[in-house]
């Protein structure tokens, strides 16, 4: 009746398989097409070794355009390592509260919060625009950076954290020894806290190095441009002028390699938050 | 070994000192809280506000126009020409087909993977799990220009391969346009919602499973009858979350748009919006199609949430 | 805005920066007491003509910026500006783009600014391309009449002159059709050309009779022109697509196409972009539907606005005046490269042939054929309020009609119902003739 135990397994893992490659295989060719140079690109064979020059592809990166590859890539390690450490302190302090503290109408005001969380970035992106334009902050650095501070779910996940990390027992102790509040939350409570910081750090970082709609509406000025726009115009010269695209893939290869980086350093903590956010 | 508090004090001059502590929770409260909703104010409900307000005042041009513009209050007239442009309701329809292409089939696979590596038969899972989530930590506009270059002749070894077979494929025409987003979004997006559901599929009691082994249910009847609708709630919330999303479709489209021109500049409804807002310079009707994308969302949300407490009431 | 940056642009960008500010230094060069006026463009030679103008008097100081081509930015640039409040005296806007700009309060009404002697000095039918209602709102620089320009050497070898009525050009595409050439591409993403086509069959897309806007896209003459070149396409006498792109410049560039439709101005900057097929190409009439009654319509062109918010409108006419109808500022643009355009002030078209070099046309006066075909312009042809969008949709629509999703004219319907809607959301009052 059941199919042999064997050939159970050997789908099960063929059809994982299968999966895992369909998400490595672009990863791969990414790598390797970073390291062909222009010639090789649109001639040859992906797998061979003709026109392997990975660093000449990296020097052409940094000097095209005069260097501005660089520029964006220190614009978005600003917006989006700043943004989501800033970000996540202010969601978590939040959280806490939410968590800790009883006071009318909380629950309603946390359904304000929870709301938040469904607004399409577009839809707030607009009069932002003109809201920034109006008060004179149009395509400047704060006009992207401030924004993306705003992390209702990093809320909700602080909330959810602070039941989980910080017993009431602490902060009743802390009371009872004379300690202000926040004295407390900051010496010990966020102490306790650290990786839900942590967590809801990288769910933010991820979340401001992908924006794209918000940087595009705000900046115009190419300087300030974060890597995701720099490389969307510079694929959109490529179509005229072909001597973009290698240097277009190197730059994402390079653009991948902060978030990678830091998911696989940190893995405990996005796996327990998104434990946090499944389980909920 | 504590110490205890304060000395006595004259009633009269200092409130009492459990007032006295209430008091103080209360600042930290909103020491703690007010950063947030700083933001909140300034980054959500004002911009929330001015969307509204623009979407229903607007640049009068009475006649020909070429007389003095005024800005007035003109009812509902960005809507109308809103819900009359036929290339917002294209947008509407694109982003429709998607939804019913994309949630299906990405509930269905990150589901069943999930269900697979949680089945104690597959090897490798935590390396499964870390290789399959390796996209999300892709940006976006990075994953889109991968699957632009695979998709682009020439620079692209799939339809170089299938070339050498005697096969044009052509991934960005107009009927294949669509299945070729939606792809770049299942690509993104499979890992993240693997490792959801298989976190939640931990949180089942073992013992539910083990009844059901005992009771005789095979692998794929315990996965399907038994821990699936035990993670109702990751399910409903990976669909509810991904619709709000997919409504949102803009990044690839856009990059998409610089090599095909099957993607026109209106082709997603947040296209039409920022085509509104800077190409054709009326934020009125840019905002009135952001009120209406809104409505949507919110339309969508709560039917999503109703039909499925609805079934799960029915159920139990 | 979909911003397509090309390598020049952000090259010249960032290379026009430091002028603009050098030249906008408190004091600088400028005579004391010269009112200071700001002139932005997208156009060659800007920067040459502006010197000349400040040399050639010292009450007027003009600060030029460099920005990118409308459609690349540039209008959105100015678009911004006016709203910021920042915007420059002087701007550049093409033809089609009039309307809108002057609707948006961009582009000042300047009919009593326009002094007799300088209406006096402009071909009449461009000046009316940028007259609504009576008012006028930018003063033209160049009137592109739309030419057939051919590769003389393909065309003898199969043993054809240029065709002169559309059913002659049917039968030299018949002709020279093979398996990788054909006689021309329809462009997809030539809004424009596709309107100047129209144009010259009678077609009337927009006008402003009894204080509306009539809008009729798919008008009787339209649906001919469509109708023809959907036969053309039907029967793969011509290619469809893109022709800005790389496809259309490798089509030029390997003679896969012998013939484009396209403005005067395009003999220079083909001369500029392909110097290897010098000696190769020529220019001719555009084919008529009638010989006894023949007409054209303009593809592409600028003109001069001086915007709502300037200060100093008098200073910006005397620029503007000087820069369309002197012969020093054609000589300085000119000095800049290679141009064939075919300016709207008559007295300057002499200037325009001495400095044009005529080996790469095999020696042909392409200049008097202009002339020629410039008194054909046919005229009250109007653009239409929003016809940046118009196009786009069009364009959309071309591109679906080449990949087999319906024909040019539903594309020409379908723009027209786009179009209603931002007419509608201003408040203008239109009227519509679908058909």
């Amino acid at each position: 009746m059941n199919p042999p135990k064997f050939l159970g397994r050997a789908a099960v893992n063929t059809v994982v398989a299968i999966s895992v490659l369909y998400t490595l295989i672009p990863a791969l060719w990414l790598v390797l097409a970073a390291m062909k140079d222009s010639d090789a690109l649109f001639g040859s064979d992906i797998l061979s070794l003709q026109g392997f020059s990975p660093l000449k592809n990296l020097q052409d990166l940094f000097a095209m355009d005069k260097g501005i590859y660089g520029r964006w890539y220190l614009n978005s390690l600003l917006y989006a390592v700043g943004g989501a450490a800033v970000g996540a302190l202010v969601s978590i302090a939040c959280g806490y509260a939410f968590d800790k503290y009883v006071f009318r109408h909380k629950e309603k005001l946390f359904g304000l919060v929870l709301a938040a969380v469904m607004v399409p970035q577009t839809v707030l992106a607009l009069p932002l625009y003109l809201l920034a334009s109006g008060t004179g902050v149009v395509g400047t650095v704060w006009a992207v950076f401030v924004p993306v501070l705003f992390n209702p779910f990093g809320v909700y996940l602080g909330r959810v954290f602070s039941q989980g990390y910080v017993p009431r027992e602490v902060l009743e102790a802390a009371r009872i020894d004379g300690a202000g509040e926040l004295a407390t939350y900051f010496r010990v409570s966020l102490r306790m806290l650290g990786p839900g910081v942590v967590t809801v750090f990288l769910f933010q970082l991820t979340a401001i190095w992908n924006n794209f709609f918000l940087p595009m509406v705000m900046l115009s000025d190419q300087k300030l441009y974060p890597v995701s726009l720099g490389l969307y115009s510079w694929n959109s010269a490529a179509t005229t002028s072909p001597e973009y695209y290698p240097v277009v893939i190197m730059g994402s290869l390079l653009a991948v390699l902060p978030l990678v980086l830091a998911f696989a350093l940190l893995q405990r903590f996005w796996r327990s938050g998104l434990t946090a956010g499944a389980v909920k | 070994m504590t110490t205890t508090l304060a000395r006595p004090e004259s009633a009269s001059r200092t409130p009492a000192p459990r007032v006295r502590t209430r008091h103080r929770q209360g600042t930290a409260c909103a020491v703690l809280m007010a950063p947030f909703f700083v933001l909140l104010v300034v980054v959500f409900l004002v911009p929330a506000g001015t969307a509204l307000w623009l979407s229903f005042f607007g640049a009068d041009e009475p006649g020909l126009g070429f007389g003095p513009e005024h800005t007035i209050f003109v009812g509902f007239r960005s809507y109308a020409a809103v819900l009359a442009d036929p290339t917002f309701l294209g947008g509407l329809g694109v982003v429709a087909l998607y939804c019913l292409l994309y949630l299906p089939l990405l509930v269905v696979t990150s589901l069943g993977l999930a269900l697979l590596l949680d089945s104690g038969v597959a090897r490798l899972r935590g390396s499964a799990r870390l290789a399959l989530f390796l996209p999300h930590a892709v940006p976006g506009i990075i994953a889109a220009i991968i699957w632009l270059y695979l998709y682009l002749p020439g620079l692209s070894p799939v339809v170089d391969l299938f070339g050498k077979a005697g096969i044009t494929v052509d991934f960005l025409g107009i009927h294949t346009v669509i299945p070729s987003m939606v792809n770049i979004a299942l690509w993104s997006n499979l890992g993240y919602n693997v490792v959801v559901f298989y976190a939640a599929l931990q949180a089942v009691p073992r013992e539910v499973i083990e009844a059901a082994v005992v009771d005789g249910a095979g692998g794929v009847r315990t996965a399907l009858r038994i821990k699936t609708p035990l993670i109702r709630a990751s399910i409903v919330m990976v669909v509810l979350f991904t619709l709000i999303w997919s409504l949102q479709l803009f990044t690839e489209p856009m990059l998409l748009s610089q090599a095909t021109p099957m993607i026109t500049a209106r082709f997603s409804p947040s296209m039409y919006i920022y085509d509104a807002a800077f190409t054709r310079n009326n934020y009125g009707l840019a905002a009135a199609a952001s009120v209406i994308l809104l409505m949507c969302t919110i339309a969508l949300s709560y039917g999503v949430t109703r039909w499925t407490n609805r079934t799960r009431e029915a159920a139990q | 805005m979909p911003v397509r940056p090309s390598r020049r642009t952000v090259l010249a960008a960032g290379l026009a920066w430091p002028l603009a500010t050098a030249c906008s230094g408190p004091g600088g060069d400028a005579p004391r007491g010269a009112t200071r006026i700001t002139f932005w463009s997208a156009l060659r030679g800007s920067q040459q003509v502006v010197d000349a103008f400040n040399r050639s008097q010292n009450r007027i100081q003009v600060v030029f910026r460099q920005i990118p081509s409308g459609d690349q930015g540039g209008y959105a640039k100015l678009s911004n500006a006016v709203r910021a409040g920042n915007a420059p005296d002087v701007a550049t806007i093409e033809y089609p783009q009039v309307p809108g700009f002057a609707i948006d309060g961009v582009a000042r009404d300047i009919t009593d600014l326009v002094g007799d002697r300088l209406r006096a000095k402009l071909l009449p039918q461009a000046l009316r391309l940028t007259t609504f209602a009576g008012r006028v709102f930018t003063v033209p620089l160049d009137v592109e009449p739309m030419v057939l320009h051919y590769r003389t050497d393909l065309f003898a070898r199969h043993g054809s002159g240029p065709p002169r009525t559309w059913d002659e050009f049917t039968a030299v595409a018949r002709k020279v059709r093979d398996d990788r050439s054909r006689l021309v591409a329809f462009a997809t993403d030539g809004a424009t050309q596709f309107a100047a086509v129209s144009w010259q069959a009678g077609a009337q897309w927009f006008d402003t009779a009894g204080g509306a806007w009539n809008v009729s896209l798919a008008d009787a003459a339209t649906r001919r022109v469509a109708g023809y070149w959907q036969g053309l396409i039907d029967e793969g006498l011509v290619f469809a697509n893109g022709v800005q792109g790389r496809q259309g410049d490798a089509q030029i560039g390997q003679g896969l196409v012998l013939a484009r439709l396209s403005g005067a101005w395009d003999a220079g900057a083909q001369m500029k972009a392909r110097p290897g097929q010098k000696g190769k190409w020529a220019i001719a009439p555009l084919p008529q539907w009638d010989p006894a009654q023949p007409a054209v319509g303009t593809h592409g062109g600028s003109t001069f606005a001086v915007t709502r918010d300037s200060a100093h409108p008098e200073a910006a006419m005397e620029f503007i005046e000087w820069q369309v109808s002197h012969p020093d500022a054609l000589r300085a643009r000119l000095s800049s490269g290679t141009s064939s355009q075919y300016p709207a002030a008559p007295d300057l078209v002499e200037v325009g042939r001495k400095a044009f070099d005529r080996r790469y046309y095999g020696g042909q006066d392409i200049y008097r054929l202009f002339e020629t075909e410039a008194l054909k312009i046919r005229d009250g042809w109007t653009w239409g309020p929003r016809m940046s969008a118009t196009q786009r949709v069009l364009q959309d629509g071309f591109a679906r009609a080449s990949a087999g999703q319906g024909t040019l004219l539903d594309a020409v319907r379908d723009a027209q119902r786009a179009t209603m809607p931002d007419l509608l959301a201003l408040g203008l009052a239109t009227t519509e003739r679908s058909s």
